[in-house]
Order: structure tokens, then C-alpha cells, then sequence
């Protein structure tokens, strides 16, 4: 009987190094100080129980997204705009996030948090995690928030390719301009070519105008109908029109199809 | 027979486990509701409520049986069928219903947000450690030479570790996941199936012929390696916390002894099994469940062992069924200890609750379980390796959504049932003696 309690000492005495080891691991590799608007951040995103649906690291709730790397993912205009008001966003979903009543500080320092959380998981995950859609080259779309405050230019498809870019339309996120690059939904590269011939008696503009409006009415071959159904709600009549006449310089022969 | 203090508050903390599973299992079912298609209730009634409201209902529930299972276990090794000083338990049994009430209605009414691993507000969690302070002492005094109630204290000691683990304070939001994972995989997978391997290794004697030698060398040895083994899976998720070379090393130890320590604590049970006495409680059935749920998340912690595999894998529902088929594997320990002390109480070694309720539950958990692996398989493939997003995935998989709902449901209707028989044949006093 000696020698199986000293069998059970062993072993509980392994299991507490086991344990020990990635806190004296932690310890010795002493980690910078943390930022006390980073740790603010930390404290909003536990009062809100945002681990309640959210995973970081993998850990927390299975509901919705991994957020560990949504600030490189999505940028801090798109999720600075999504935390305001984020059934915008995804109306399809069946995963509507409520929507927290933070003020700007408070956004501000769960932004310094979740980016602090992107810049620190370096090993999770071993590739991104999408929200939704297939590929995600977000980063690129969505502007630094100093461009957010740009003033809007005064030429329609100017304006529209500043929309296009930015909330709330943020076409970006889904739509390439690159040819034959898909994201979510089809590139947007000469569409202003294709929109003539796609429905029978619809002009190049009714065509983008109505897609945007009301996307579910022409789906393109071999895409689903996730497109946001709210973007008449969301945007506005210049809004719509810019972007349109944006879509309109798409053509297969201009050279700015790619930029 | 007059019942003893000790014995009424046993039985008295088996049923609010009893009654706190059930809620458990409503609430888990209205959690799983909202992960299918269009749900009305989205904003208003929000998922993390909800889901933390279940965790706290567990928490307590495994907590209550295994204290309730404790004081049964220790009054049994003394002559008098009583803890050493039964006044103090009265009061402490008492104040642990309170609080069991105070947490429930917090949670109900979403007071009890922001710490999602371990759920209870600072408030909760520091009666939460006095109360185990004070079971531990109580239980301790009454029979601290028993193993199985050494081994059930240590596990208890474990779980009182992972709550002041907890409640330390943090500098950085690394430390603050570092000390989350840490605290909550002591008392998960330290506390909770040390404290239950006690209660199945004293559950053995009352249903077999094995020596009472035999108990006390297999509860000391299997206790040991599920130690080891609830180290090894308290550390698996750190990998994807600190990149650090020595934590992957040390958790790829788990690919084979977590496995072997719940493989050599089935292959006690089945020796205890082959060898029956003349009981015919249910309490072999359960515990017999339970081994097999824990079997079955051994082999699924020894696939997430692999540091490769465990970052592919975190944050899915592979993770989730793994986490819902441990703790279950505690509550059919506790559903059997329930049982089997329900029986001696009424003057008997005869049956509960009956093998209907005890066959809905284990299909009810087996087939939810094997559903959430199902799903959390479909998102290792389609989210991580070919970057479909999350929710379109989630929709992609609602069908198994909806198999784990109806799994739910029946797990549900077993437990209900095991409720009521356990409500309408409880121990009443003079009903007969107690066997010890």
C-alpha cells in the first residue's frame, strides 16, 4: 500500500510541474507591460462578455467568429463601423450580434485590445479564419482610419470608388477588381461590360443600380444569394449613385478595371 | 430508521444536483436551439446569457453531487451513519442551498457575465471556495483514513487551487488567458474526475465482491495517472496562447497517457463489473457510462495532444464535445452515487430510477456528443482548411444542429424521468436500515 501512494505522490507531483511549467514558462520570458488602454479594452470586452460568443485563441464561446486576428482581417474603419451597428452587416445571418452601447473611448480601447490580441497569437490559428465568404483580402480593401475622415470627392465616380472602399457600402469586402478574382461574390472587373446583357431590357445602370438594391433578384451563375439585402436602408440616393457611376467606369476595356 | 444529518444532507445535495442537471439540460437544449437557422430571439434573449447561464448550472450541479456523494461516502465508513460534527453540516448544507439559489438567479437574470471560463462572479466564486473549504474539513474529520476520501479531498483541494487560480489578479491579457485556461482545466479536469474516480472506486464496493484492498490500491493508482492526465489536458490549449517549444513537447505526452489513465481506470471498472454482488441499484450502468464517456474523450484529447492538430482544432465543436463528454462522464458518476445511496437510504440495494431513463440519457449524451464532434470535424475541414467562413459553415452544418437538438431533447426527457422516480422513491424515515 507504500508504494502506491508514493506511486499517486509521484504522479500528483508531475501533474503540478506539468501545470507549472507554462506559468514559469510565461513568467521568464517577462512580457512587455501592458498598455493600460489595451487592458481597458480587456475589461470591456469581459464586462460585455464578448468570450460568451467569441473565441480568442480558440478559447471562449463557439456562437460566432474567432476575433484573434479580425483587427488585421477587417481593419479598424470596418470593425469601428460594425461595432456601432452591427446587424448591418451580416442580415442574412441567423447569428445576429446585439448591439453594445459603447461609447468612443470604450471602442477605442477594445480596438487597442483586439489589436494587441492580433499582433501577440502568432501560432493561432495556422491560417486565417474567415468570417464569412471564401478568402478574405480585407486588409487591403478598407482603409486606415485616417483616410476615413477624407472628404468625399465631388465627381460621382470618384465618390463611388471612395464608397466602394468604405462604410457603409464597403463593396471591398465581398467584391474584386481584380479580373477574375473572387472573394465572396463576383469580381467587379468590367462589370460595367457584362451589366448591358445580364437582364433583358435593364440598362448597364438599371442592372447596378437594382443589384445593389435588391441583389436577390439576378444572382450570377455559380454564386449564391448572400449578398446584404439593406443596402437601400443603409446607403443613401448619392451614395447609390456614386457608386453606380463607379461601377460604370468598370469596363472590360479599361485599364483601371484592375486598380 | 431515522435518517442521520449527515445522510439527509447528502441525499439533500444529490438532489440539487439532481434538480440543477435538469435545468442544465433546459437550458443547454434553448442554447442549441439558437444555432439553428433563423432565431426570433437572437438580440433579445443574447446566446452568451444563456450560454453562461448553463455553465454556471453545471458548475453547481457537479459540485453539489460531488459534495453530496463525499458526505455519503465518508458517513459510510463510520459506525454512527454520521459526519463527525453534523450541526456544522446542517448549517453548511444550508448555506450552500443559498447560495446554489443567489447564483441561479444571478444567472437567470444575466448578473453573472464577464468571466466565461469560470463563470461565477468574485462574490460567487469566494463562497464557492469557503464552502469547499468546509465540505473538505467536514468530510476530512469525519473519515481521513479512507482512500477514496483522500482521493476525493485531493480532488476537492484541486478544485479549491483552480478557483483561487482564478481569482488571482493579471497584468496582461496574455496572463489573464493563461491564468483562464489554467484555472479552469484544474478544476474541470483535475478536481472534477478526481473527486468523481473516488466516488466510482467507493460506488464499486457497494455494487461488487472486489476486496476492500483492491479499492484502495486501484482508487490510489488510477487517481494518479487521471492526475497526469487532467495536467496534460489542462495544458493543451496553451499552445495556441504561448508559442513556447517545451509546452508542445510536454503536451504531445498525451497522446498516449491520457488515453492509457481512463484505459486503465475502464479496465478497474470492468474487473468491479465482472465480478458483481447481489445489489441491483443502477449504479454499475452509470458508472459504466461514465467510463465510456471518458474513454471516448480520452482518444479526442489525444488527437487535440498533437500541437499541430490542437491549433487546427481550438475553437471549434470538437473542442465543445470533448468538454460536454468529460463532464458528463462526472455527472453519470454523480447519477449513479444518486442512486445507489437513494436505494441504501430507502433500506435496500433495489433499483431507483430504472433502466428507461438511464438508456435515454446515455443516447441522449452519446449521440449530442458524437454530433458536436461530427460538426466540429465539418469546421476543422471547410473554416480552417479550406477558409470557408464561419458562418457559412455554421449554415452548412445546421442539419447536425438539428440531430444534436433532438439529441438533447431525448437527454433531456431521461433526465426528467430519472428526477421524478428519483422524487417519487425517495428515502423516507423508517422505511428500513441502512446498509453500510
Amino acid at each position: 500500500m507504500r508504494g502506491i501512494r508514493l506511486f499517486f505522490v509521484v504522479c500528483l507531483i508531475c501533474a503540478i510541474l506539468i501545470v507549472a511549467l507554462p506559468i514559469f514558462s510565461f513568467i521568464s520570458s517577462s512580457p512587455p507591460e501592458q498598455n493600460q488602454a489595451v487592458l481597458h479594452g480587456q475589461h470591456i470586452w469581459e464586462a460585455n462578455n464578448c468570450a460568451g460568443c467569441h473565441t480568442l485563441y480558440g478559447q471562449g464561446g463557439f456562437f460566432a467568429p474567432d476575433l484573434t486576428h479580425i483587427y488585421s482581417q477587417r481593419g479598424e474603419t470596418y470593425i469601428r463601423e460594425f461595432l456601432f451597428n452591427p446587424n448591418a452587416f451580416h442580415p442574412a445571418s441567423a447569428r445576429q450580434m446585439p448591439r453594445f452601447s459603447l461609447t468612443q473611448s470604450e471602442r477605442d480601447d477594445l480596438l487597442l485590445f483586439l489589436a494587441a490580441v492580433d499582433q501577440n497569437a502568432t501560432s493561432f490559428p495556422p491560417q486565417m479564419i474567415n468570417v464569412s465568404g471564401g478568402l478574405n483580402t480585407v486588409v487591403d480593401a478598407v482603409p486606415a482610419a485616417s483616410q476615413a475622415v477624407e472628404e468625399v470627392p465631388d465627381d460621382p465616380a470618384e465618390a463611388g470608388r471612395f464608397w466602394f472602399v468604405r462604410p457603409p457600402a464597403i463593396c471591398g469586402t465581398c467584391h474584386s477588381l481584380e479580373p477574375d478574382v473572387v472573394l465572396v461574390g463576383p469580381s467587379l472587373a468590367g462589370v460595367a461590360s457584362r451589366a448591358e446583357t445580364r437582364v433583358d431590357g435593364q440598362s448597364a445602370e438599371e442592372y447596378l443600380r437594382n443589384s445593389i438594391l435588391h441583389p436577390s433578384e439576378y444572382v450570377v451563375e455559380g454564386f449564391n444569394d448572400v449578398m446584404q439585402k439593406n443596402f437601400g436602408d443603409v446607403l443613401t440616393a448619392d451614395q447609390i449613385n456614386d457608386l453606380v457611376a463607379f461601377l460604370l467606369t468598370q469596363t472590360e476595356n479599361d485599364t483601371e478595371a484592375g486598380a | 430508521m431515522k435518517h442521520t444529518i449527515g445522510q439527509k444532507s447528502a441525499h439533500g445535495l444529490l438532489a440539487t444536483a439532481l434538480i440543477l442537471l435538469i435545468a442544465y439540460g433546459l437550458i443547454s437544449l434553448l442554447v442549441a436551439l439558437k444555432f439553428l437557422g433563423e432565431d426570433g430571439l437572437a438580440t433579445s434573449f443574447p446566446y452568451q446569457n444563456m450560454h453562461g447561464s448553463a455553465a454556471v448550472l453545471a458548475q453547481l450541479c457537479i459540485f453539489s453531487g460531488l459534495l453530496g456523494g463525499g458526505v455519503y461516502m465518508a458517513l459510510t465508513a463510520r459506525d454512527d451513519q454520521d459526519v463527525a460534527q453534523p450541526a456544522l453540516l446542517r448549517w453548511v448544507y444550508r448555506l450552500w442551498l443559498v447560495l446554489v439559489i443567489l447564483a441561479v438567479l444571478g444567472a437567470a437574470l444575466g448578473l453573472l457575465e464577464g468571466r466565461p471560463s469560470l463563470e461565477l462572479l468574485v462574490p460567487f466564486d469566494i463562497a464557492l471556495l469557503i464552502f469547499l473549504v468546509l465540505f473538505m474539513w467536514l468530510i476530512l474529520s469525519s473519515a481521513a483514513k479512507n482512500p477514496p476520501v483522500i482521493i476525493w479531498s485531493v480532488g476537492i483541494l484541486a478544485g479549491i487551487i483552480g478557483v483561487i487560480v482564478g481569482l488571482l489578479p493579471y497584468a496582461s491579457f496574455e496572463a489573464e488567458a493563461l491564468q483562464r485556461v489554467i484555472a479552469s482545466g484544474i478544476i474541470e479536469y483535475i478536481s472534477y474526475p478526481l473527486a468523481a474516480v473516488a466516488l466510482a472506486f467507493w460506488l464499486m464496493r457497494r455494487f461488487s465482491t472486489v476486496t476492500p484492498e483492491w479499492v484502495d490500491t486501484g482508487v490510489f493508482s488510477c487517481a494518479g495517472l487521471i492526475a497526469v492526465a487532467g495536467a496534460l489536458l489542462t495544458v493543451q490549449p496553451l499552445v495556441n496562447i504561448l508559442d513556447n517549444d517545451l509546452i508542445s513537447t510536454v503536451m504531445s505526452f498525451g497522446v498516449v497517457l491520457i488515453p492509457l489513465a481512463y484505459l486503465i481506470y475502464a479496465a478497474h471498472l470492468y474487473h468491479a463489473l465482472s465480478n458483481r454482488n447481489t445489489a441491483t441499484t443502477l449504479a454499475a450502468h452509470w458508472l459504466a457510462l461514465g467510463a465510456l464517456c471518458w474513454v471516448v474523450t480520452a482518444l479526442f484529447s489525444a488527437i487535440n495532444a498533437l500541437p499541430d492538430l490542437q491549433v487546427y482544432i481550438a475553437g471549434t465543436r470538437l473542442i465543445e464535445a470533448q468538454n460536454v463528454l468529460f463532464v458528463f462522464g462526472v455527472i453519470a458518476v454523480i447519477l449513479g452515487a444518486a442512486n445507489q445511496s437513494s436505494a441504501e437510504l430507502r433500506g435496500s440495494s433495489q433499483r431507483v430510477t430504472g433502466l428507461m431513463p438511464f438508456w435515454l440519457v446515455a443516447f441522449g449524451a452519446l449521440t449530442s456528443a458524437v454530433l458536436l464532434a461530427c460538426a466540429g470535424v465539418v469546421q476543422v475541414f471547410m473554416e480552417r482548411r479550406a477558409s470557408i467562413g464561419f458562418l457559412d459553415v455554421q449554415m452548412l452544418i445546421v442539419p447536425l444542429y438539428s440531430l444534436w437538438t433532438l439529441a438533447l431533447i431525448v437527454l433531456l426527457i431521461g433526465l426528467v424521468i430519472y428526477g421524478l422516480s428519483f422524487y417519487l422513491r425517495r428515502p423516507r424515515e423508517g422505511a428500513g436500515e441502512v446498509s453500510s
